[in-house]
Parts: structure tokens; C-alpha cells; sequence
């Protein structure tokens, strides 16, 4: 296939003193397809991309390859091949500056121009992408019926999207109790506002039953009572709280016979709140315990729950307050003065590193407890305690995570920890997860979480249609033998079983959900799958462009999202490392295949270095896992054909991370030294 | 479907020893769902096998296909090009391919890659289970649709062997599930104890005759 | 709904987080930075991975900085800063100075010449870190020699593309907004305010902030005196934070002082770490399996030290109260590092003055409502970040689309009135 590229060189002001361009021009003239070679000294800059630009239509230039780092510049230059009139996506770069010229010593000419030719080889093959819009359901499923799915639901509509709020008790409202306690909140009245909004639909004693597709189309069946009923909406979020259960002492020592009765004489923080609203002078307690943090130092909530309590106690009855705990929570916004007024008001606070003893005696509760600052037991006999709470997510989570297939968290909350979700993404796009369901948050997080929420799902839909690159990784019908590996292993939910033309079942991308990883093009069996920009063929073509080198090569696959720019910021640091090393950049260290490993040891590769985000903090979820999965895979069958001795290695890093890249590197350097080559 | 596992490479080399120029032929259907034996595979076996050959000093050149289904001939011819090209020819497919391919191009040796093991179904993604043991007198509708033939480590027909572990687990393989507990909570959500209490005589296991044939009632 | 234009005060990881949201949203984001630089504190934070991902989210304003610095909808002003404000309904016409730079953004190509070039040690001009965005070149004009009197063109004659430049003035312009958010971050407490703790007096007492800045430059952690590697750290909790003057917990200081402990003890498993605490915060997302992993093998003494003295020998002797033990100590250690609290800017003041907005007694901009936490009593003034109380990274990211959402909101009404009433979209 003919194509016409057009090389640009750039010295970066004439400063880069160790390649030397005149040599590099002449070879590079010489490689197959190269109408046009160009040496600027300022390639970024405003006159250098006009230079561009006219060269690129006096030429009548094809395809790009240019010489820069993508980090910060890649979307420059797409935007001078649209303004030349070529689709942004046929140009390849090559960093010759922060990968090549500052990362080693001496002459790095050689290196520079076949920098240069894994560029040519692949933009030789790359396919012009385009853009276009699909149109997306505008409503949204709000699950729950407490104050942050009401809340939530009552801003979306008053940004103009239409939302079922969907509760599986009868009423809204549930935990109404605490928050109108703590904050003064008018439940009722929210509840009246939510159900006259014109924007919301309510439905109680209703559940999810089964939810399909993707982003802006999700298919939603929903059992009320006997009735089923069909949705679709555009986004899907989960509000839908925690619960509580009382964490007793682990032995607490209760006699039967006597009348310390669960209920009346040891409460949760709830049923604390109502024995405030609800008293009359006879049932006022004198003398009050509670205690928290010794089973669960992860929550927030208790101490939030204990302090307010503690305090509208004190003010309402004027009892004797003891408040038995590890460690007071207080980074939440006005806990400390909430914590400072209550020990000004009165309340007793005793600080004890070992779980209270709890015992029953004559209608009262004993908690014993050594004191930390005292260094001595002390005992108090009350005539209420509230006792210590577990805080844990919302019933029916289990099965709500298994329905939409998202993950949750080591504490069985909604989202995965991984930090790139935060604040309330999950890896499904078009699921959002807010509020307590998905870990400990104080009201202003809460808050925050549904501002953010009605933002995002705003921004998304209230166009009715989004922006996508069209068929950016795409599954051939004509290849694809439906194993349902793809369906299985996306992160983000975007594939399903679609019938293409001839009726068959076969892998569906969606364009909407894909997040372009590449993991599915990896896994495919069936070599179905073609990810634009990364096929096998243009990850081949970079691999063959690399010459025998003296000390052989080693060829790292650089995740775009960690390594390779720690390797940009190692450049920028001066930092060292061999120069026979050759990077290619990939989307997802998981969309790096065991197949294209193999070729580069096949093509005289010394070693493959695979380079990824941190454990827990791929963009894609599952990444960097599989990556490592497949390392370890390749390094058997490499052993199997006997030629270890040279083992693929994984390294994971953050993009922030360039010491970690410059040891990964040398390390492998050297065990393959040690080998001997 | 089909599942099969690939031979390791020491075997495989063995076999490839005496040539110089080999085609890997994969098969589009069961070896390709189960990751064997698809055109993926047969690109990672490709270059496997060069490097091999490469790090003993013995240079190998290899030819890829994959035909859809290599237990058909009329699929099958599709590659006879190819095969003229080599010295041998490496298939990835199951026993029925391969020896599909054999009986196609006569003249040369057909090679299998890989040991095919049993029918089974994916567990979940990369993990595949043996479910029939094609007996040939299926009697599934007794055991609710759970097969104690493959499933059970004796192949019991009448109920556990007494020797259950606790949680439901195999007294052989303790990993596994004990398949008649399996059956038993099956046949109590379906309201069908009552053929627990059945006894049924000794499997007939020569109700499929050896090599077996089939002839569909004609259309 | 016509093209709105939004000012965000302050590029650190809330005002970013602000700006990309409304950028996406297809409003013209002016983006105002009074440094030279965009990220704020966060920026440069290290990694605290050790085999795991500890969830720190340093590299999360990472991406986020460079996200906003290319974005098209984003017009970044760096050395800017709001010098007056009048006020319409709906519109807000802001005067911004911008002082020079010297080194301009748009021609900047980091080539690094002007840095081998110049004359002064440490050097006048210079990338401040390796992921400093926008990626170019600053000029630090208390080093500078041209500042001083003498005569110096050395960078600005071999700059390749004439991106220095000397003889500028502060440049004033006018932008009419429809809403401002601030988010101009906080500032860290002054260690040296108890000085019974040695900062500024021992080189080997640190901040929390001087740790992560160190570990972010060169990988590893050494001494400030000699170079070696620590063997035995402390580190002291609450410097600023839930005492006399600042009634609060800064939130961040427990959980940064043990990843970093983490990650320390990660690239030296003998090295022993001990943390002094009151109270210690261990809740919030993500950090119960952080805690699990490292409990055991950090020792947690609660009490506060009180002073902290050089040994002849070099070494530091921390006195401290232990109250589980009831009694007073004391240890020494190689290094002491002081985990300073989130203060509001010493700012603050004038800018509460120009935009008329309240501050609390804390020193913070206050909040027109505890049920809204970005809302001023000025409308269409919003709050992002830790400006408007201590955040940790995701919160104040959180904080930040918040406050974005809240601007939506207010430009969405003015529209639907403007329009009289013809409904949305």
C-alpha cells in the first residue's frame, strides 16, 4: 500500500547536541514511504506547526510522523493534520528528546533514527478515525430512598433530567430518625417535595430484577409487587446507604436472669434518638455510657453519632455522660469543635486502648474500662448505654454489585479503592455510586458526592447524545467465534452479545462504554478483535523497525498511563539508564498480548520489559493484573523452548514515579548481563 | 464443547525434530473458545517453536492457518496450498481434526499440538470443567441435570459413598464438590426427591459401540 | 444555552478539578494561578505505592494538571492574581494582574539551555521539579542577578526561540464572568512556630511537605546532614492542628504520615518508624487495608513530644509524655518528621476583603450554609477545595466538581431567565 509520509525532525531550538540530524535526515529519507523529510528547530511552536501545515499540503502528504514526546504535544499535532486536512489520527510520534537525547550519554543518532522508524512502520498502517454522535437516554435511575437518593434526585431534576427513584422499602425515608436529629433535617418534608416533583417518578416496595447494555441505553427490569415493569435509562445510581448492628464487647457477660435487656438497656445510636424525642420525665436515664472505636476504627459515623447524641443528652436531661472510646474520629468538618464543646459541656471522655468490660447488674449496664491518662480501671454503671455500632453497607448490596457486576470495596462497600474512581465512578460507565453505600462519610461528603454525581451524569446526558470515536476497537463479525471471553473480561461493562448481519451472535463493542483499553483485544482467542492504533500488525511494525543493536535491544511496553510518562519526567530529570532500550507505548499494560512478546524475542530482543500502574490503581481495573498473569505465562513458554535465562519482567510505577522506570531498567539490564547475552 | 490442553513443548519438539518447514493449522471452533488452539494460539506456538529451534541451532520456518471448523473437509481443503508448502504440518486442533487433516492430505504426517481431555463448559472465564463423559445413555432427567458418570470420583449412580466431607466435598478430591449433594439440593428446589429413593441398575457402557457412528434421520 | 465564561481563583487540584468539569461541560474556563506554576501543593507529592497502591492520589493531580493544562476550553493565566472585582446581576467583571513571567509559556521548549547557562548556584532559572506543568522554564528573581543590579542576558540571548524576555511590565486585563469559584488552596503551618521542636534549627527535622517534596525529587529518603540513610524515624502528629489556634483536625496529617511511613519502611524494611499521636485517624476509603498491612509494624505511641534537642552525636532526643505509660520520655532518632496541619492562606484576609466574602473563625471562607458547603454569602461566588477547610486529595477533587456543579446550576437559572422561561434544553 503507497502512502506518502512526511517526516518531521525537530532539534528542540538546535539545543540537542548529541544526534546528529544531517546523518539522521539522510537515512531517514532513504526508508520506505518517506516523501519528505523536515528539520525544524521548533516544531511546537506556533511557526513551526505552520510550517507544518503547508509542507504537509505542498507535498500532499498522507500520513505524520513526528518527533516529540505525546505526552503534551500529541494533540497539537493532530490538530495541525485536521488543519491540513488529514484525519488527526494518522500520526505517530517519536520521542527522540525525552526518551532518547536527554535519557542516555553520548551519540544517540542511532537509536534517534530507528526511534524514527517505528514511527514511519506504524503510521504506515494506521487507520483514520472518526468521530460521531449517538444519541443517549436522558433519564436516570436513582437507587434508594433515603435523604442522598432524594436529595440527588431532586437536583437532577432541577438541572432537567427526569428520574425514577427507586426504594425497595414502602415509604421513603429510611434512618430519617438520626438525620433529623443530628441536622435538623425535615424528612417529611423532603419526602412531599420529591413526590410532587414533576421530574421524579417514586416507586416503593420496588427492585431491580435485571440490568443489560451500557451507558445512555441500559435496560432495566423492575418487580412491584406482582407488576413488572421496563426502563431504559441513560444512567444508573446507587444511593443506597449502610446499615448498623451493635458490636457488644466480645464477652459481655450479660447474666439472663438479670434485667440488663438488650433494647431497653443497651441501644444503637438510633433507637438513642428516639428515646430523645420520645421521653417523658419518668424514663429520663441519669447516668449514660457509650462507647465506640474498639471494634471499627474505620468509621467516622460513631463518633458523628456519639458526640450529637452525648450533647442533646446533656442539654435535654442534664444526665451524667461517659463516653468510652479509642480514638476520636474528627476529620470530618466541625467534629473537633463538636468534640470540644461536649467536653466543655460536661461529657466525660475516657480514652482506653482495650475493648470495655460490659456487664448487667440490677437493671443497670457496668462498663469497665482502664483509662489511658489515669492508668487505672474505672467503672461506671449506667442506666443506658449505647453501645458500639459496626458500620456496613446497606442490605441487598451483595446482590445489587452482583446484578450490575461492579465491585466493591475490602469492606464490602460499594466501589473499588482504586483512586482513579474517586469520587464516584465506578468501572461501569454510567454507574455511579454516592453517598454511605459506598464507605463511612460524614453529611458534608455526602453532600459533595451528590453535587459531583448530578455534574457527571449532567455533563453526560443532557445533550441526549454523546461524542464517540467510531469503532475505535472493534470485534470482526467474520472472526469472531462468540467464547464470550471479551464479554467476560471488559472492566468497563462495554461489550455484549449483538447479531451482526448475517444474523449470527456474535461480541458487540460498544462505542459509548469503551474506555480503549485493549484488554479484550489481547484475550481475544480469535484474533477478533482490532484495536485502532494498537493492532497486532502496528505493534509488529514497531517491533520490526528495531535493529541489531551491539548489547541487544530490550523492548519495554510502556502503559500510557504510568511508564511512559515516568520515563518522560526520568528525561527530564537526566536520569540514565541503557540506551538499547526501545519503548513502545500501549493503552493498558493488559492490552499488551503473550503473542506480541513472543515476536520481539523472535526479532533478537535480549528481554521484554512490561510496565504498568500501580497494584490497585489500573485505569482499567484488571490491567495490570492480567499483564502480570501473562508475564508469567510467556517467562514458561519461554523456558519451555528453553531460552530462559532471559525472563520478561513486569514492573508496576505511578507517571509520577521516574526513579521507579530508571531502577526497573537498569535492574533488568543487569540481569541480563549477568546471563550473558 | 470440546476441551483441550496443549502438550508440552519438550514433546512437541520431539515430534517437530526431523523438519525444517512446518504449518501450525489452528481450528476456529471449541479449541479456539477454550484458548488453545485458535488463530492466537497458533501465532504464540509459531513463535515459540522458532525460538526453540533457534536457541538449539536448528533453524525452523513455520506457515499459519486456521480453518473454522478443521473437522470438515470440505473447510479443511481450504488450506491444501499451504500444506503442499510443508514438510509436516502441527495441529492445534482436537483428535477429530487432526485426524480430519490426516486423512486429507495423506501424504503428510499430521502432527497433534495438543491432548484433548473432555466436554466441558467454562466455569468461569479461563476455567473449564469436565461436564459429559459421552456414555451414550444419557440420564441426566434423573440426576436433575447434574452428571455423577464425570462429576462424582466413582461415577456413582445411586447416591454418595458415605464417605462425604463436611460442606459437601468429595472424600477423594476434597476440592470438589460431592456431586450427589449437588443433585440431591437440585432435585429438592425442583420438588423431586422422590427420585433419590429410585435405584436404578449399572450403567450399560457399551451403549455407544466403539468408534461410534451416528446417521441423522435424512431431511 | 450561549457560551458562558467562568473565572476558577487557584490551579491547585480543586481548582483544576473545577475547571475541567465546566470546561467539559463546553464553558470558557479562565483559569488564574498566582504562581508560576499549576498544581499547587499537591503536585508535587510522591508515589507512596510500596507493592501496592496506597492510595494517595498524587498521581491523580497529575493527570488531572496535565488534563487542564492542554485543554482548549481552558485559558490558564499563571503569576495572576485578582486585583478588583465590581458586581452586576449575573455578571462579575474581574481585574486581573498578571506579573511577568519572563519566561513565556507559549515559546518555552524546556530545552534546558537558559538553566546551563546561568551564572548564580543555585540557578536563577530552572524547572522546579520534573513534573512541573506547564512544562516550562522559571525565573526566580530573588536569585536573579539582573534583580540585583548587575548586568546578566545570558538566558535570553541563548534562548533558541526567544522565549525570555526581561523587559516586561505587569499586564492588566478585564474579564467579564458569570460566576467565580475560589480555590485557592491552603497554606501549610509554620513549623517554626514551635520552635521547641527544632524546625529550621536541626537539619534533620522535616515537614510532612518537605518528605513528600524530597522522595518526589530523588526517589529515595536521606539525611539532610550526612547522606545516610535513616535508620530510626519519628514522626510527630498534630503540628498545627487541634490546638490553641487551630480548632481542628487538618485531616490529612495521620493518613499522609503513615503511607509515607509505608513507604519509607518499603525501601528500608529495618529502618524502624515510630508515629506520636492524640487521636488517630484511620477512617475513610481505602485506608482499612492500608492500616492492616502496617499496623504491626509501625510503633503508634500516643502522646505529644514537647521538645525536641540536638544530641552531641548528632542525633535527635525527642521528650515526650507517654500516657499509656504515664510518664515522661525520652528517645532519640536519625530524622523527625513534622506532620504539619492545613492553615488557611495568609491571603485569606484580602481576598475575603475583594470579593466580600466571609471568613470563619478559623480563618477559612466561610459557608453560606452547613447544608452547602461551596456556597458563599455572595451568589455566584463558590468555594473549592481546602480554602474553604482541610481536605485530603479525593475530597477536595470532590469539592472541586461540586463546585463546578453548583456553577452549573446558577448559569442553567440565569438562562432559563434570561430566556424567559422557555425551559431547558
Amino acid at each position: 500500500m503507497e502512502s506518502k509520509i512526511g517526516v518531521f525532525l525537530c532539534n528542540c531550538g538546535g539545543v540537542i547536541n548529541n544526534i546528529d540530524f544531517d546523518a539522521a535526515v539522510k537515512k531517514v529519507t532513504k526508508f520506505p514511504g518517506v516523501t519528505c523529510v523536515n528539520l525544524s528547530s521548533n516544531l511546537c511552536l506556533e511557526e513551526g506547526r505552520e510550517k507544518m501545515i503547508s509542507c504537509i499540503r505542498e507535498e500532499n502528504i498522507e500520513r505524520v510522523v513526528a518527533t516529540c514526546s505525546p505526552e503534551f504535544n500529541e494533540h497539537i499535532f493532530r490538530e495541525v493534520l485536521e488543519k491540513a486536512g488529514l484525519n488527526g489520527h494518522l500520526l505517530s510520534m517519536a520521542n527522540i528528546r525525552e526518551q532518547c537525547s536527554w535519557a542516555h550519554d553520548g551519540n544517540v543518532t542511532m537509536k534517534a533514527v530507528e526511534l524514527v522508524k517505528m514511527a514511519i512502520n506504524r503510521v504506515w498502517l494506521l487507520q483514520p478515525i472518526e468521530k460521531k454522535e449517538l444519541p443517549v437516554s436522558r433519564e436516570v435511575l436513582v437507587v434508594g430512598g433515603g435523604f442522598t437518593a432524594i436529595s440527588t434526585a431532586l437536583q437532577l431534576s432541577r438541572v432537567g433530567l427526569r428520574t425514577t427513584l427507586l426504594e425497595k422499602e414502602a415509604v421513603l425515608g429510611t434512618r430519617a430518625e438520626e438525620l433529623e436529629s443530628f441536622y435538623g433535617f425535615d424528612t417529611s418534608a423532603m419526602i412531599s417535595s420529591v413526590e410532587g416533583d414533576e421530574n421524579v417518578e417514586v416507586l416503593t416496595s420496588a427492585e431491580m430484577t435485571e440490568v443489560v447494555g451500557k451507558i445512555g441505553d441500559f435496560s432495566v427490569r423492575i418487580r412491584k409487587g406482582e407488576e413488572e415493569i421496563f426502563r431504559k435509562y441513560g444512567a444508573i445510581i446507587l444511593a443506597t446507604g449502610y446499615q448498623t448492628e451493635l458490636a457488644l464487647a466480645p464477652e459481655p457477660r450479660l447474666r439472663a436472669e438479670e434485667e440488663a435487656i438488650y433494647g431497653i438497656n443497651i441501644v444503637s445510636q438510633e433507637q438513642f434518638c428516639s428515646m430523645l424525642r420520645n421521653s417523658s420525665l419518668e424514663t429520663q436515664p441519669k447516668t449514660i455510657g457509650f462507647m465506640f472505636d474498639f471494634s471499627d476504627g474505620n468509621s467516622r459515623f460513631p463518633t458523628l453519632a456519639t458526640l450529637n447524641n452525648a450533647l442533646a443528652a446533656k442539654k435535654k436531661w442534664g444526665s451524667e455522660i461517659y463516653v468510652f472510646y479509642k480514638s476520636v474520629k474528627v476529620d470530618s468538618e466541625g467534629m473537633e469543635k463538636l468534640y470540644q464543646e461536649a467536653r466543655n459541656c460536661g461529657v466525660v471522655f475516657i480514652k482506653s486502648d482495650i475493648t470495655p468490660r460490659i456487664t448487667g447488674e440490677s437493671g443497670r449496664v457496668t462498663i469497665e474500662a482502664k483509662d489511658v491518662f489515669l492508668g487505672e480501671d474505672i467503672m461506671v454503671a449506667c442506666d443506658v448505654l449505647v453501645a458500639e455500632e459496626l458500620y456496613l453497607p446497606g442490605e441487598g448490596t451483595e446482590k445489587l454489585s452482583s446484578l450490575l457486576n461492579i465491585r466493591v470495596d475490602s469492606r464490602s462497600f460499594y466501589q473499588d479503592e482504586n483512586v482513579h474512581l474517586y469520587p464516584v465512578t465506578s468501572e461501569k460507565k454510567g454507574i455511579f455510586l454516592i453517598g454511605e453505600c459506598r464507605g463511612d462519610l460524614d453529611l458534608g461528603r455526602v453532600l459533595t458526592d451528590i453535587s459531583s454525581v448530578v455534574m457527571n451524569v449532567h455533563g453526560l446526558l443532557s445533550l441526549g447524545q454523546i461524542q464517540v470515536e467510531v469503532e475505535r476497537v472493534k470485534a470482526d463479525p467474520q472472526k469472531c467465534v462468540t467464547c464470550l471471553t471479551c464479554i467476560r473480561v471488559c472492566p468497563h461493562g462495554a461489550i455484549q452479545l449483538i447479531r451482526a448481519d448475517n444474523s449470527k451472535e456474535v461480541a458487540g463493542i460498544s462505542d459509548l462504554a469503551c474506555d480503549a483499553c485493549g484488554i479484550c483485544a489481547a484475550i481475544c482467542p480469535a484474533r477478533a478483535i482490532k484495536f485502532q492504533g494498537y493492532r497486532d500488525e502496528e505493534i509488529l511494525a514497531q517491533i520490526e523497525a528495531i535493529g541489531e543493536s551491539l548489547n541487544g535491544h530490550i523492548v519495554a511496553f510502556c502503559c500510557e498511563h504510568s511508564a511512559y510518562p515516568a520515563a518522560d519526567l526520568a528525561g527530564r530529570l537526566r536520569l540514565h539508564y541503557p540506551e538499547n532500550l526501545r519503548i513502545i507505548r500501549v493503552p493498558c499494560a493488559g492490552q499488551v498480548d503473550v503473542f506480541h512478546i513472543l515476536k520481539a524475542f523472535e526479532h533478537g530482543a535480549a528481554t521484554v520489559l512490561v510496565l504498568g500502574c500501580e497494584d490497585g490503581a489500573c485505569h482499567h481495573i484488571t490491567g495490570n493484573t492480567r499483564a502480570k498473569e501473562r508475564v508469567r505465562y510467556c517467562n514458561m513458554l519461554l523456558k519451555e523452548a528453553k531460552v530462559d535465562g532471559r525472563p520478561v519482567a513486569m514492573y508496576n510505577l505511578s507517571p509520577n514515579a521516574p526513579h521507579k522506570f530508571v531502577r526497573a531498567v537498569n535492574e533488568i539490564t543487569k540481569i541480563i548481563e549477568e546471563y550473558g547475552r | 464443547m470440546i476441551i483441550a490442553e496443549r502438550k508440552p513443548m519438550e514433546e512437541i519438539k520431539q515430534l517437530m525434530s526431523p523438519y525444517k518447514k512446518v504449518l501450525v493449522a489452528g481450528c476456529g471452533t471449541c479449541v479456539t473458545v477454550c484458548w488453545v488452539g485458535g488463530e492466537k494460539e497458533v501465532a504464540v506456538l509459531a513463535s515459540q517453536i522458532k525460538l526453540a529451534r533457534s536457541a538449539d541451532g536448528n533453524e525452523i520456518t513455520t506457515l499459519e492457518a486456521t480453518v473454522e471448523r478443521q473437522c470438515e473437509k470440505e473447510m479443511v481443503t481450504e488450506i491444501k496450498d499451504k500444506v503442499a508448502e510443508v514438510e509436516a504440518v502441527l495441529s492445534l486442533a482436537c483428535g477429530s481434526g487432526v485426524q480430519t487433516m490426516a486423512e486429507m492430505f495423506e501424504d503428510k504426517p499430521v502432527f497433534p499440538a495438543v491432548n484433548t481431555t473432555f466436554i466441558g463448559m467454562p466455569e468461569k472465564e479461563g476455567l473449564w470443567v469436565e461436564m459429559c463423559g459421552a456414555c451414550g445413555d444419557c440420564f441426566l432427567d434423573r440426576t436433575g441435570g447434574i452428571c455423577p458418570i464425570v462429576r462424582c470420583a466413582k461415577g456413582l449412580l445411586n447416591g454418595p459413598c458415605g464417605g462425604t466431607r463436611r460442606g459437601g466435598k468429595c472424600e477423594i478430591d476434597p476440592e470438589k464438590d460431592c456431586a450427589w449433594v449437588l443433585i440431591y439440593r437440585r432435585l429438592e428446589k425442583q420438588g423431586r426427591l422422590d427420585l433419590m429413593r429410585e435405584y436404578y441398575s449399572p450403567k450399560n457402557f457399551r451403549a455407544v459401540k466403539r468408534p461410534g457412528k451416528v446417521q441423522a434421520v435424512k431431511a | 444555552m450561549e457560551t458562558k465564561n467562568v473565572l476558577v481563583i487557584g490551579s491547585g487540584i480543586s481548582g483544576v478539578a473545577s475547571a475541567l468539569e465546566l470546561a467539559n461541560a463546553g464553558v470558557n474556563v479562565y483559569l488564574i494561578e498566582k504562581e508560576a506554576l499549576v498544581g499547587g501543593h499537591s503536585a508535587s507529592f510522591c508515589c507512596k505505592a510500596t507493592d501496592i497502591c496506597s492510595r494517595c492520589s498524587a498521581c491523580v493531580v497529575f493527570d488531572k494538571v496535565k488534563e487542564a493544562v492542554i485543554h482548549p476550553q481552558i485559558k490558564l493565566l499563571t503569576n495572576s492574581t485578582i486585583r478588583g472585582l465590581s458586581k452586576k446581576p449575573g455578571n462579575f467583571r474581574v481585574e486581573i494582574t498578571q506579573q511577568p513571567r519572563y519566561v513565556d509559556v507559549e515559546r518555552c521548549i524546556a530545552c534546558g539551555l537558559c538553566t546551563e547557562v546561568c551564572p548564580t548556584d543555585p540557578k536563577a532559572i530552572y524547572l522546579p521539579f520534573a513534573g512541573a506543568t506547564p512544562f516550562s522554564y522559571i525565573l526566580d528573581e530573588g536569585l536573579c542577578l539582573r534583580f540585583t543590579g548587575e548586568k546578566c542576558d545570558l538566558c535570553r540571548e541563548n534562548c533558541p526561540t526567544r522565549a525570555v524576555e526581561f523587559d516586561l511590565k505587569p499586564k492588566r486585563q478585564e474579564l467579564n464572568v458569570s460566576a467565580i469559584i475560589v480555590a485557592t488552596g491552603f497554606d501549610v503551618f509554620d513549623a517554626k512556630e514551635k520552635g521547641s521542636l527544632g524546625y529550621g534549627r536541626y537539619p534533620n527535622v522535616l515537614t510532612g511537605l518537605d518528605l513528600e517534596q524530597i522522595l518526589g525529587r530523588e526517589g529515595y529518603l536521606r539525611l539532610p546532614t550526612n547522606g545516610n540513610e535513616p535508620k530510626n524515624i519519628a514522626f510527630i502528629q498534630c503540628v498545627g492542628s487541634r490546638d490553641e489556634g487551630h480548632g481542628y483536625c487538618s485531616q490529612v496529617c495521620c493518613k499522609y504520615a503513615m503511607k509515607l511511613a509505608g513507604l519509607i519502611k518499603y525501601q528500608n524494611p529495618d529502618t524502624q518508624v515510630t508515629i506520636f499521636y492524640i487521636d488517630l485517624q484511620t477512617a475513610g476509603k481505602g485506608f482499612a487495608q492500608f492500616y492492616e498491612n502496617y499496623k504491626e509494624s509501625i510503633r503508634f505511641v500516643r502522646g505529644v513530644p514537647v521538645e525536641i534537642l540536638q544530641t552531641s552525636s548528632g542525633e535527635l532526643e525527642v521528650r515526650f509524655e507517654d500516657i499509656t505509660q504515664g510518664k515522661v520520655c525520652r528517645d532519640t532518632f536519625d530524622l523527625v518528621v513534622l506532620s504539619v496541619g492545613i492553615s488557611p492562606r495568609n491571603t485569606s484576609w484580602d481576598l475575603a476583603r475583594l470579593l466580600g466574602i466571609n471568613l470563619t473563625e478559623d480563618g477559612f471562607f466561610d459557608i453560606r450554609h452547613p447544608l452547602s458547603s461551596n456556597e458563599t454569602n455572595v451568589g455566584g461566588i463558590f468555594l473549592a477545595g481546602t480554602c474553604q477547610g482541610p481536605k485530603d486529595i479525593p475530597d477536595s477533587i470532590a469539592h472541586g466538581i461540586a463546585a463546578a456543579s453548583k456553577v452549573i446550576q446558577v448559569l442553567a437559572e440565569s438562562a432559563i431567565q434570561g430566556r424567559g422561561n422557555q425551559g431547558r434544553h
